[in-house]
């Protein structure tokens, strides 16, 4: 029987004023999978991402959820969907007049309807996890740019969701804690869970991600494996080689 | 009307639109989803008791000025007994409520818009509905709640502190002591004069702590837009508070003669 897919995008359109952004893109995302999202500066592979989560809303096309359409969902009807899947933020998007303890507790008071005790012993062992013991009373001011990253993805995922969105999660970081996140990545996914991962850094896309997408001018142009891309793919490999000329420019 | 003053008008049609549109919301949240009392009573404090000091430096200035004023012009036709009457009224009618209002757009008005800008385009407003929350209720909401109940009783302090000042002046300068002035100055207050500063107090709380969340959440432009929002925040409030100023004079007069013509 085949699998029902996490998310299914079907022609989704943007345009910002008269500037088609993404014109008809079709995507699906299944269980213990990550896809990933490659494309130049501007191609909105981001706005894309935020979509997948109604930060924004398509011009047309279709974004489905477990099979049910989402595409019109009112605001509040996102909240429930957004326990489910979770935004990791490029720049970790941590709230920073809350400690990191704060931060964690955000979601679990909102959604987890667990005691306090146990929300803490949650926070302890999910921040324990990611190496970030004893950063409890921290303020994210006084976190290293790789620890902010980590902390923001301990916060999305505490709420144990199917589904990870990421944004770009290892831009500006050194290959230890590259490889921390990547590891990461890859143990949500052994857990079971699907990820849509955007990013330049295409080691880490050899990494963790099944799938490859590759967005160019409105449309992905290229989709397939990871490993058969890898091997033979020319537009890809202009693209992870920045060929000034051929198909991608 | 030429073509700047055409795109001004929508502009600013645009602005009280979604300004509109967000109120409206913020009621709808504080009516069905009320904020956590302990997120508003936080808000109370850095609105309102952080605030006292420069709302009570105002007040103080305002009474001794206008005691100085009034004391010197009337004491010239003999009527400087009646500078405790007029500081009194004009403080608890006009002054108390515009000065403060105006004081609390400078300093709260800016505070929210800054920090509800920084939030903004550092993606942490993106993160609240990330996580499935509404930032309508966790941010908006406890601030023009906070706004609305901290400027009224801010107002009352400054009324007293304005009529303490021109108690010193009236004392120190005009000749007149303290009981004459105390008794000739709540001789004429009324409950009226009272409850009209204190409608507008809450008015102009709404307006400034409204408008600071609006062009915070609609910030863009990194750390440079912040600053922008800041002083728009600021500009926009105040220009706000002293035309509905005049609005609500006017509705409270009509109210007040309707109530003295037995028409109420």
């Amino acid at each position: 029987m085949k699998k029902e897919p996490l998310i299914e995008v079907k022609g989704f359109t943007k345009k910002f004023g008269s500037k088609i952004v993404h014109d008809g893109l079709d995507f699906d995302l299944f269980p213990n999978e990550v896809v990933g999202l490659i494309g130049g500066s501007g191609s909105g592979k981001s706005v894309f991402l935020r979509a997948l989560i109604g930060l924004e809303h398509p011009d047309a096309g279709q974004i489905y959820y477990k099979g049910h359409d989402v595409t019109r969902l009112r605001e509040e009807q996102w909240y429930e969907i957004r326990k489910n899947v979770a935004y990791v933020f490029q720049g970790g998007a941590l709230f920073d007049s809350l400690t990191v303890e704060e931060n964690l507790l955000y979601p679990l008071d909102a959604h987890s309807g667990l005691s306090r005790a146990e929300k803490q012993k949650r926070i302890d062992a999910t921040l324990e996890g990611f190496g970030l013991g004893g950063t409890q009373q921290l303020l994210p001011s006084d976190l290293s740019g790789g620890m902010q990253k980590r902390v923001g993805l301990a916060r999305a995922i505490i709420l144990d969701p199917e589904i990870i969105l990421y944004d770009e999660p290892t831009a500006g970081l050194d290959p230890f804690n590259t490889r921390n996140i990547q590891d990461v990545i890859n143990e949500l996914k052994s857990r079971g869970k699907g990820g849509v991962l955007v990013t330049h850094d295409i080691p880490t896309v050899y990494a963790t991600c099944e799938r490859l997408s590759l967005l160019m001018d409105g449309k992905i142009e290229v989709r397939g494996d990871v490993e058969k891309l890898k091997k033979g793919n020319e537009m890809v490999r202009q693209f992870i080689e920045g060929e000034r000329y051929g198909k991608t420019k | 009307m030429n073509q700047m003053s055409l795109s001004a008008f929508f502009l600013a049609m645009e602005f009280m639109g979604g300004l509109s549109r967000m109120v409206a919301e913020a009621f709808q949240t504080i009516v069905r989803r009320p904020p956590s009392r302990s997120s508003v009573m936080q808000e109370i404090h850095s609105i309102g008791v952080q605030s006292f000091l420069i709302v009570a430096v105002a007040a103080l200035a305002t009474g001794l000025v206008m005691a100085l004023q009034f004391g010197f012009g009337l004491a010239r036709f003999g009527a400087k007994l009646y500078v405790p009457k007029i500081v009194t009224t004009s403080i608890v009618r006009e002054l108390g409520p515009i000065f403060t209002a105006l004081m609390l757009s400078g300093r709260v008005g800016a505070g929210i818009a800054a920090e509800v800008g920084s939030m903004k385009v550092t993606q942490q407003i993106d993160a609240i509905r990330a996580l499935g929350t509404d930032p309508i209720q966790k941010i908006v909401a406890p601030k023009i709640i906070a706004c609305v109940f901290a400027a009224p009783l801010l107002t009352i302090l400054a009324d007293f502190i304005g009529i303490f000042g021109g108690m010193l002046v009236a004392s120190s300068q005009l000749g007149l002591s303290n009981y004459d002035y105390f008794f000739k100055a709540f001789e004429i207050i009324s409950v009226r004069d009272v409850g009209g500063g204190l409608v507008k107090a809450v008015v102009f709380g709404f307006i400034i702590s409204s408008v600071g969340c609006f062009v915070g959440l609609n910030t863009t432009g990194g750390t440079q837009g912040v600053g922008k929002s800041t002083t728009r925040a600021v500009v926009i409030s105040s220009v706000l508070v002293l035309t509905s100023d005049f609005v609500l004079t006017k509705l409270l007069w009509l109210i007040e003669n309707a109530i003295r013509s037995g028409e109420f």
